[in-house]
């Protein structure tokens, strides 16, 4: 499908974000969500942060395979190549938030490390270049894949923090009843789908 | 000098290696890639769709450029001649893209069947599109004609609760005959 | 001794994504099947101890300050390897696990047992560990996978020559265990086990 009309990537953002959101439906980063999702601060904290990298990352791979790897002919290293532009990529945003705008650095920059080892980083890059996406639908498509990974986690976290109140039985505290809570979030989601085709 | 020296030679040093190392990698695989693809991904699809035929597929397989996709087209020969052409089509479903193999029978002008190579629809719903059942309704079609689903006016069932997907089944077969249509000349030099 | 106690802590004491939690996102993914569990399990388990060695071997070497570069590099190189390799010679598999197999360069046990481990321990030991984690890691897979094919699709071993039916023909699959919901939910639930089997006898 061409992406061309504002429409197209409407559709697009709605797909990603709720009918194939990356946590729920694709299993992507699942990590994080279990590690960072027990308060919504740090939660919505992690959930920015994977907003703002991803779409970085998502650019500078997409450049890296379109104009590096692919005239020199060297597809097969972009696993290889990718995961050493993310760690850089992070790496510099992390040393540029801290030197220009402290206050940002402050709420995102302990979630900045985390976010190189987060699969949903390396696995959307890696699905723009599967899709054959434009450099605009690439971008798209990652800022609004993240955004689907924010929701998810801000969700799971207001619901993760009523499990202080709540009498869960001793052996499925902690991660077990996370897990089964994220397979009601995901059923839900489900109703989402075959709303849009991508 | 000393420390930092050390790890730009250390760093430069394991990519080097880990580069010709996947080079070699890539050199060594390259063809079993190529021979696991057909025989796993396209031989069994093309085996059910085409007629007898007494050629390598491999062999005698050609490109053509349609808009912005490549499509590799595989001609069925009985004694040098070629009796029928097998190619991928695709068109969109639920989860993603529905890729079919149409078998084109051109001594009678019609669709010899199809099979559906790769989906991600609907386990148990969608995913129903690659049961016997759903695919031999397009057996024998004459090509070009209207190809749709009952809903939309046409001679398909679709499968009960995978409307979207059996449609976009449909709509790959269309555009199987849109590219026969559109670049019969051209498939039939070759 | 602490060769075969580096082997066997990944069976239980240590086991990936039961006990330590780590590993989750092809956990969730790709255990359909127990075949397909198995297989990602063994990917995994090869990068783990060719990394592991490799590290191993590089660890004095390594400067401390590009020491995650460097591993990442080595382990993505390995994965790699694997991803040509299956395509090669297991495609049917490579199609199943697909996104999931370049992935394994970011599973947290792969990076952790480099960081945790082979950094700072010899050749044979970090062997011995990394076939340990990953041969535990393809259990726990397996089993995952074994119990969402067996309720999803009603088969056992599908997918592989001894594919067969466990509750005849007329079995309806209950095909929300081999989708999102029902990877997570059945995951939930196993943990929730082993916290029971942890708190009455502690084990």
């Amino acid at each position: 499908m061409e992406y061309n009309s504002l429409t197209d990537y409407l559709l697009l953002i709605v797909a990603a974000v709720f009918v194939k959101n990356i946590l729920l439906a694709q299993y992507l980063g699942n990590c994080p969500f279990l590690g960072v999702s027990k308060k919504m601060e740090t939660a919505t904290g992690m959930g920015m942060a994977v907003v703002f990298v991803l779409v970085l990352a998502a650019v500078f791979t997409w450049m890296t395979y379109t104009y590096i790897l692919v005239p020199l002919k060297l597809e097969y290293m972009k696993t290889v190549t990718f995961i050493l532009v993310i760690a850089a990529l992070v790496q510099f945003v992390e040393m540029f938030m801290k030197k220009s705008m402290p206050a940002l650095y402050k709420g995102l920059g302990v979630f900045l490390p985390l976010i190189t080892t987060n699969c949903a980083v390396l696995g959307v890059c890696l699905i723009n270049i599967d899709k054959e996406y434009s450099i605009m639908t690439a971008t798209v498509f990652s800022f609004a894949s993240a955004v689907g990974f924010a929701l998810a986690l801000a969700l799971f976290a207001g619901l993760r923090e009523r499990f202080e109140i709540a009498a869960i039985p001793k052996s499925f505290e902690g991660t077990a009843i996370g897990l089964i809570t994220a397979g009601l979030i995901a059923m839900a989601f489900f109703g989402f789908a075959g709303m849009v085709n991508i | 000098m000393g420390e930092i020296m050390k790890m730009m030679v250390v760093l430069t040093l394991i990519s080097v290696v880990s580069g010709v190392a996947l080079g070699t990698m890539n050199e060594v695989t390259r063809d079993p890639i190529i021979q696991a693809e057909f025989k796993f991904a396209k031989e069994p699809a093309l085996k059910e769709i085409l007629p007898e035929y007494d050629n390598d597929l491999v062999a005698d397989k050609f490109e053509i450029v349609s808009g912005e996709k490549i499509v590799t087209v595989y001609p069925a020969k009985q004694n040098g001649k070629v009796v029928a052409l097998g190619y991928e089509s695709s068109a969109k479903g639920v989860n993603g893209d529905i890729r079919i193999m149409v078998g084109i029978d051109l001594e009678k002008n019609v669709l010899r069947g199809i099979r559906v190579v790769a989906h991600s629809e609907t386990p148990g719903l969608g995913a129903r599109i690659t049961e016997a059942a759903f695919s031999r309704q397009f057996d024998n079609i004459p090509l070009g004609a209207p190809v749709k689903v009952k809903p939309d006016g046409g001679q398909v069932d679709a499968i009960s609760g995978a409307t979207i997907s059996s449609r976009g089944t449909c709509e790959a077969v269309e555009a199987a005959f849109k590219f026969f249509e559109e670049h019969k000349a051209e498939l039939s030099t070759k | 001794m602490s060769v075969v106690k580096e082997f066997t802590k990944g069976f239980w004491q240590e086991l990936p994504p039961f006990r330590l939690v780590l590993g989750l996102c092809p956990t969730l993914a790709v255990t359909k099947t127990a075949f397909a569990g198995a297989g990602m399990g063994l990917a995994t388990t090869f990068v783990l101890v060719c990394s592991n060695i490799l590290i191993s071997m590089l660890k004095n070497v390594i400067p401390a300050k590009v020491r995650i570069a460097s591993f990442i590099v080595i382990i993505a190189s390995f994965v790699v390897v694997v991803e040509m390799l299956m395509k090669a010679y297991a495609y049917p598999l490579s199609q199943v696990l697909g996104l999931f197999i370049p992935l394994i360069v970011v599973n947290c046990i792969v990076l952790g047992r480099a960081e945790a481990f082979a950094s700072k321990n010899s050749v044979i030991d970090s062997a011995a560990d990394g076939l340990g984690i990953g041969l535990g890691y393809s259990m726990a897979l397996a089993l995952l996978g074994a119990i969402r094919e067996l309720f999803g699709a009603g088969t056992i071993l599908g997918g592989t020559p001894m594919e067969m039916l466990a509750f005849g023909s007329s079995f309806k699959p209950f095909s929300f265990m081999v989708q999102a919901p029902g990877a997570f939910m059945c995951l939930g639930l196993i943990l929730g086990f082993i916290g029971f089997l942890n708190r009455r006898y502690n084990i």
